[in-house]
């Protein structure tokens, strides 16, 4: 009996055997067949492994942009030709007429008329007094005047602070305190500084110097410090003071830094509000106005889609104004300014 | 001798205007947490001066006292401050998170794969940055109405994606400063291209990725014109203070209740800021576009 079991599972064994030698036999002889095939297989698989990666890696942020920067833009475009039908809430074409009507508000309206008076003029103010200032106090910081790493946390609040935050203290400070300490000091007659003629836009400078102070000294600290050692020791070497320093090695070499600054300043006519808005809301005084808020003011109730064509049209026109200018002096500072490489 | 008054002259000139500068930013911030202990009118009779009892009720009392009046599919709700916060961490973290890891995804692809449109999509990034486009903002509006994500958390998460900005090239420069050396041989052990991005190379990025994240944090943190425009019904908190300064302030004349919420608002970032301040600090001398 147990060695009928012993033989009928030698049996058994033997077939399977011959099933799998079989099967063996099979792959050895597929292997061959696609032998030739299978080096030139490999490297285009492992092509299309990669395409197929860079696809899924690429594909969501490149479909982003092209709806949120391509297809946006162009719709603007599109949208400043158009006029809000209240009655059906489409866009219909109605061809020129919103920019017509800008330029006829540039003429007439006096929101208009301040806002291009006071953007260009935040525009001069930061490029005369702020940026030297901001520029003259970095190389300070830098040269390691004492407390200058005291100076760089507190110069670096404004950046992590909210401007909201920024504001809000500032401005009940301002508005409910100081009145309080000049009245104990025998001041007379204290403006009401965020409401009244003569000083509401100067301490909207002040605010814009004084917030942007702080965020330009540590850039431009942190490009300084970037200047190799070996170039301020070999002028040390040779009796360089230090204002030859900072006009010989230190303004050279942050000149590309400089250079962005003014270029991009230049489309920050148009876009900058100067913390307008975080002031006075949608209703600040005529005489407050800049461009950016001008802008901001148009988009950002929920009940203004009417008001998207004109502020498009408005935006396209800035455009067309800012772009050429920033893309040309843009040129003219890399041609003809000092270049250095380090 | 005179030469090194001279010498000694800007330095300490400068050192002079630097120290009034830091003391007049310092002023209106002390001013603020001294005024959030005040009580309503000890802040009326002493504006400028210590409080005569310190309140620190102001803070707990802020959660109740603010709240911003929005329309939702039941009308119009009132969200108070604990809703505003929720809001505020979803919506940071939620941008922060897409924003970041699209720009390191991406970076990485352009700096370390060879494929058509790679240099395509470097010039990209260099071109937005350097043209200036004004005024897209009611287009983008438009869109979001039409694609039914206007005023909705998710979609400006959604939006947030993308691979352009300062933030794509400061990838770009650290994955092109790691040595593809690693990456080769994981390759040799069989791993997979997803695998070797996300086991070996994003966490060699990882510093930059943290600084990134938190300054992407921050800066979500601190935005109200975002949700002012896109999710005016999903307020967060620095919209909620924006808010407050013109609507809730004259009903409760409380501007200590409104400086307890600017402390409240700034008390979480500063910490984080000066856990990370040496990081955070370091890397904007990556600032100033080279291109």
């Amino acid at each position: 009996m147990a060695e009928k079991q012993e033989t009928s599972k030698n049996i058994f064994e033997c077939i399977f055997k011959k099933i799998k030698d079989t099967f063996y036999d099979i792959s050895v002889w597929l292997y061959n067949c696609f032998k030739r095939f299978r080096k030139t297989k490999t490297v285009s698989a492992e092509n299309r492994s990669k395409n197929i990666f860079v696809f899924c890696v690429l594909v969501y942020p490149v479909t982003i942009f092209i709806i949120f920067y391509i297809y946006v833009n162009f719709n603007s475009i599109l949208l400043s030709l158009k006029e809000y039908d209240y009655d059906t809430g489409r866009f219909n074409y109605i061809g020129f007429e919103n920019f017509k009507m800008f330029f006829y508000d540039l003429r007439v309206d006096y929101m208009l008329r301040y806002a291009t008076r006071n953007s260009i003029f935040l525009y001069f103010f930061g490029l005369v007094v702020s940026m030297p200032l901001q520029i003259m106090c970095s190389f300070f910081v830098y040269k390691k005047i004492p407390l200058s790493g005291v100076y760089k946390v507190i110069l670096y609040l404004p950046h992590i602070i909210s401007a909201v935050v920024m504001v809000l203290m500032f401005k009940y400070f301002v508005d409910r305190g100081l009145p309080s300490v000049l009245k104990s000091l025998g001041v007379q007659n204290v403006p009401n500084f965020f409401y009244d003629l003569n000083t509401a836009f100067p301490t909207l400078i002040f605010f814009n110097v004084w917030m942007g102070l702080g965020g330009g000294i540590i850039l431009y600290t942190g490009v300084m410090s970037r200047i190799p050692d070996s170039l301020i020791e070999y002028g040390e070497l040779e009796g360089m003071t230090m204002w030859k320093e900072f006009w010989h090695i230190t303004v050279p070499l942050i000149y590309p830094t400089i250079t962005v600054f003014l270029v991009t300043g230049v489309a920050g006519i148009f876009t900058n509000q100067a913390s307008v808005f975080t002031f006075y809301g949608t209703e600040a005084a005529q005489y407050l106005y800049t461009f950016g808020y001008f802008m901001f003011t148009k988009v950002v109730s929920t009940a203004s889609i009417s008001g998207y064509p004109y502020a498009s049209a408005a935006g396209l026109i800035f455009t067309l104004i800012a772009a050429p200018i920033t893309l040309i002096a843009r040129y003219f500072f890399e041609k003809y300014g000092p270049t250095a490489e380090y | 001798m005179k030469k090194k008054i001279y010498k000694q002259f800007f330095p300490m000139l400068f050192f002079v205007i630097l120290l009034i500068y830091s003391i007049s930013m310092m002023i209106p911030m002390l001013w603020t947490l001294i005024t959030s202990f005040k009580g309503r009118l000890d802040f009326n009779l002493n504006p400028f001066g210590l409080p005569s009892e310190w309140r620190f009720s102001n803070y707990s009392k802020s959660f109740e006292v603010f709240y911003v009046q929005i329309l939702s599919d039941d009308g119009p709700r009132k969200v108070y401050m604990v809703e505003l916060f929720i809001n505020t961490i979803l919506y940071s973290v939620g941008s922060t998170l897409v924003s970041v890891f699209t720009r390191c995804i991406s970076a990485y692809v352009v700096a370390k794969y060879n494929f058509r449109f790679k240099q395509v999509l470097y010039s990209t990034v260099i071109i937005t940055m350097i043209l200036p486009i004004i005024g897209s903002t009611p287009s983008t509006l438009q869109l979001m109405r039409t694609l039914g994500l206007y005023d909705n958390l998710w979609g400006i998460i959604f939006m947030g994606g993308g691979f352009t900005g300062m933030t794509f090239l400061i990838f770009y420069a650290t994955f092109k400063s790691i040595s593809w050396e690693y990456a080769e041989a994981a390759f040799i052990d069989g791993a997979s291209h997803a695998k070797v991005m996300f086991n070996i190379m994003i966490p060699l990025a990882r510093i930059t990725v943290l600084v990134m994240m938190l300054i992407g944090f921050i800066d979500h943190w601190n935005n109200y014109t975002m949700p002012l425009v896109y999710m005016p019904n999903t307020p967060t908190i620095a919209y909620g203070l924006y808010y407050f300064q013109f609507n809730n302030i004259n009903a409760v004349s409380g501007v200590p209740y409104l400086m307890a919420a600017c402390m409240l608002v700034t008390i979480p970032i500063f910490i984080i800021f000066m856990i990370f301040r040496n990081r955070i600090m370091g890397n904007v001398s990556l600032g100033g576009l080279k291109g």
